[in-house]
Parts: C-alpha cells; structure tokens; sequence
C-alpha cells in the first residue's frame, strides 16, 4: 500500500507534480471535475498516452470499463480504495484506487495485478511440470530399465529393444521438457526495447530452419510483403516460432504443408494471421490451448511438451498484443496476433 | 460372454504399456482397453462417434481413469460419467502420480471408488479391485 502524504501549504500541483514522477507506479492527478493535471511515466506508459495528451477526462477515454465508477466517485467526494479494471485489450488486469489529496485533486494510482497473478501461475506451471510431465518420463525410464535387468540374458531381444527404445525416447522428452519449462519461465520478462520489426524476415528465418530441421517435408511458407511490428525481435521471432512449428506439425499428414502468414495495420495495432491447413481442432476446446501442459492431441497426433502454445502467448502479451485462435477439424487453424505496430514517425521504408 | 473388460483412459503410451506388461504377466482374465483422451473415452463409454457400432449397454467392468488428458480432461469425464444414470455406477479407480497433491474429497464427491499410484502394480490393483467388491474381475472364473 502506497502512502502519499497530502501537500499542505505549496503551489498548487508543485509538490505532488514532482513527487509523482519519483514513484515507481502509475500515478494520475485529477482536478474535482475529472480533468487529468498529470500523469507520471508509468501511468503513460500504462495507458498508452504521450504526457501531452494528457488534459482532458482522460479516464472515459483509456479506461472505459470504470469511467463511469470513477466520475460518480469524484462528484460524490468518496474515495476508492480498490477497484478490479475489466482486462484491456492487451490482457493487462489494473487495479484502481483513487484518494483525495486534500487540495481538493485526486490521485489516481493502477498497479498491475496481472503481473502477479502471472507470477503465481508461472509457480503452479513449475510445479505441475515438474510433479506431473518430468515425472512421467522418469517413471518410465525406471520402470522399463528394471524390467530389463530383471529379465537379465533371459530378455526377449525384442522387447529388450522396445524397452531401450522406449527408455531413450523418455529421456529426451525429458531434456526437452527442461528446456521448455526453462523457456517458459523466461517468456514473461520485461521486453527489450522495442524497435520496428520485419515480420516477412522472421517468418522466412523460422521456415528455413523448420525445413532443415525436416528436409524430407514438402512445404510451401507464403507470407505477405511490408508487414512491421514494433516489439522485440528476439521475442517476436520466438512466439512466431511456436505458432509456425505448431502449424508444422500438425500439418505432418498432409502431403505439403501450407502456412500462409498475412496481416493489416489496424490504427496503431499490427494485425497479422497464421493460417495453416493442418489437423485443427473442435473449437470447444480452444480455452485449453494456451494453457500449460492442456493438450489437444494425443502424442501419436503430434503432441509436445504442452507448453509451446502458452509460451507464445506469454511472450505476445510480454510484447503488448495477444493470440487468439480459430479453427475447424481437419480444415486447419488460424492464429491471430494483434502486436503494437510501429508508430508513425519511426515507419520504416522510404 | 464373460471376458471382462477393463478400460484404461491414458494418454501417456509409456504408462499405458506397463500396465498392460503388469495385468499380462499376471494372467488378469479380462480385456484391457487403451484409450488416449477424455472425449474418446465419452465416445466409447456412450457408444457415440468413432464407436457408435458398440453396444452402449456393453460397459467395462472397471475404468482406470488418469485425470490429465487431451481434451476433456479427467475431471470432466467423471463428471459425465456420473451424469448419466447408465454410467452412473460404473467403478472408477483413478490413476495419481506419487508426487502430485491430489483433491481427495473434492473427487470421492465426485465418486471416485479407489486410486491407484503410478505405475500401475498389480499387486495394488488386485488391492483395489477388492477394496471395491469386484473380486470375480480378477479371480480366474471358467469362460462360458
């Protein structure tokens, strides 16, 4: 809980102006009639808002979900002491309070409950992972080497060799599960700083090295020309990656597999789509796709390590979009990604 | 007919291929019946879809149920199956792995009979089927 000692006898605005800028967290001054005087850099930051824009009744605008809540607050003079914001666009969950700084303004603060309780389900993730999906592969390891030894020179060399072929396929899904869980656990960090971001490059980067990882498939990889982001290359490339392996291997009984990968500038958002012509799925299951270790398909269908999906969507939303999914059986899925595109002034090309 | 059969919801192949090598070497009388998921084991169980030609009313004697599954998941498949008046009082025994804390009441609410730990040892099998009253599914009965 912050404390925000109230100004007394200063310049109007002065003191809380400058005190506001010090804090970590996202900070507002609003006059009695709703008007915002200031807005730290969190707070800019948070709402998407140059400190230049800042003026009006700034709230109605960026924060329609509680507008309405927070005028009445202000007219009738209450403080709020906790308020949950409907989740916005790019899946940041605020909370709101707002308290009178006794010059008759209003201080307004969000802080993030969303990066707690990804937190939180990055620890149950971990736990599951290693409780639950490392322990499989263990078990089995174990159990089919013991049979082994018991069996001794007596062993079937057959079934000695379902069993070594069984211990070693175990332990490599359990190498692969390390890196994954290691990988996911690193996917919400802050971002680095953004900058413009081919995505025609990225796509064309990660075609090549699927193709080398599978140079008997047939695949054909089209994407459209002049697609920007502004995000983190690193990061774009690796969520981009999962989707494009996901289509990849879904698509392994098709005789080529076809990805097409589109994609609009929708004000300031980069709208882009990733179409393959793959398994798909019943859409009543979607909610569980971007949930950890949740699978859609058996191991013999395709399945992974369960976490390829939620770690793209980690990493959209680490970058200020989301994924979406749409799909059929059988006719294919298509994610949709919403990104930040680049801002006006910094637009690449001529 | 008096082949029972004993069907294992598992999608682990590994898991699914020790317990059927544990029931085999212990020469269980009955059918052991893998499937992958939660909506394919409500497709067998209903006689529905990919199962349709089977006879609804032909039920498994005991399910072995693994509560993490594609699709619909262990949870929920307990849940139909106690929705519905024909499988209502089928014996379900669920599979739990050593480590993982397990809701115990919040399933026996939902009418869980025992629970096995993985791997699935004969032995405890042969505990359970007890424990729960099913002793002619593991006693060698003459076929008829």
């Amino acid at each position: 809980m912050l404390d925000v000692p109230p100004p007394r006898a200063t310049a109007r605005h002065g003191v809380s102006a400058d005190l506001i800028e010090q804090l970590p967290e996202a900070l507002a001054v609003l006059g009695p009639d709703g008007a915002w005087r200031r807005a730290n850099g969190p707070m800019c930051a948070a709402l998407a808002c140059t400190p230049d824009a800042i003026g009006g009744p700034l709230h109605r605008e960026r924060l329609p979900g509680v507008a309405t809540r927070i005028d009445r607050a202000l007219a009738d003079r209450t403080a709020i002491e906790d308020l949950e914001v409907p989740e916005t666009a790019d899946g940041r969950r605020w909370r709101l309070a707002l308290r009178p700084l006794g010059d008759g303004d209003w201080l307004l603060r969000l802080h993030d409950d969303g990066r707690l309780r990804a937190l939180e389900a990055q620890h149950e993730m971990l736990a599951f992972g290693i409780s639950h999906e490392l322990r499989a592969p263990v078990r089995a390891i174990e159990q089919f080497a013991r049979r082994l030894l018991q069996q001794g020179a007596d062993a079937d060399p057959q079934v000695a060799r379902d069993h070594l072929g069984r211990i070693q396929d175990a332990a490599a899904h359990a190498g692969g599960l390390i890196d994954a869980l290691l990988e996911a656990m690193r996917a919400p960090r802050a971002p680095r700083p953004a900058a413009p971001v081919d995505i025609g490059l990225l796509v064309d980067w990660i075609g090549a090295e699927l193709q080398d990882a599978d140079p008997q498939r047939a695949a054909q990889i089209d994407v459209a020309p002049d697609l920007w982001a502004w995000g983190d290359e690193h990061a774009l490339k690796q969520m981009l990656g999962k989707l494009l392996h996901n289509a990849w291997k879904f698509s392994a009984h098709r005789d080529v597999v076809r990805i097409g990968v589109t994609g609009q500038r929708v004000g300031r958002r980069l709208h882009l789509q990733v179409r393959d012509h793959g398994r798909g799925f019943d859409m009543r299951y979607a909610e569980r796709l971007f949930v950890p270790f949740r699978r859609l398909h058996s191991a013999e269908e395709g399945a992974g390590h369960g976490l390829g999906l939620a770690i793209a969507q980690q990493l959209a939303r680490a970058q200020g979009g989301h994924i979406r999914v749409e799909s059929a059986p059988d006719a294919g899925t298509t994610f949709h990604i919403e990104l930040p595109a680049v801002p006006d002034e910094d637009a690449p090309g001529p | 007919m008096s082949t029972h059969t004993i069907l294992l919801i598992e999608d682990n192949p590994d898991d699914a291929e020790l317990t059927r090598i544990a029931f085999a070497e212990a020469g269980i009388d009955g059918d052991l019946v893998v499937v992958g998921d939660g909506a394919e084991a409500l497709d067998y169980l209903f006689a529905q879809d990919k199962y349709a030609h089977r006879n609804a009313a032909d039920l498994p004697s005991i399910v072995l149920l693994d509560l993490n599954l594609p699709k619909i998941d262990g949870r929920e498949v307990l849940q139909a199956l106690r929705g519905n008046p024909a499988t209502r009082g089928l014996p379900v025994v669920v599979l739990t792995t050593s480590t993982e804390p397990f809701d115990v009441e919040a399933s026996y609410a939902l009418g869980v009979n025992s629970y096995i730990r993985k791997p699935v040892d004969f032995q405890k099998f042969v505990e359970v089927v007890k424990q729960i009253g099913l002793y002619w599914l593991v006693l060698n009965h003459p076929r008829g």
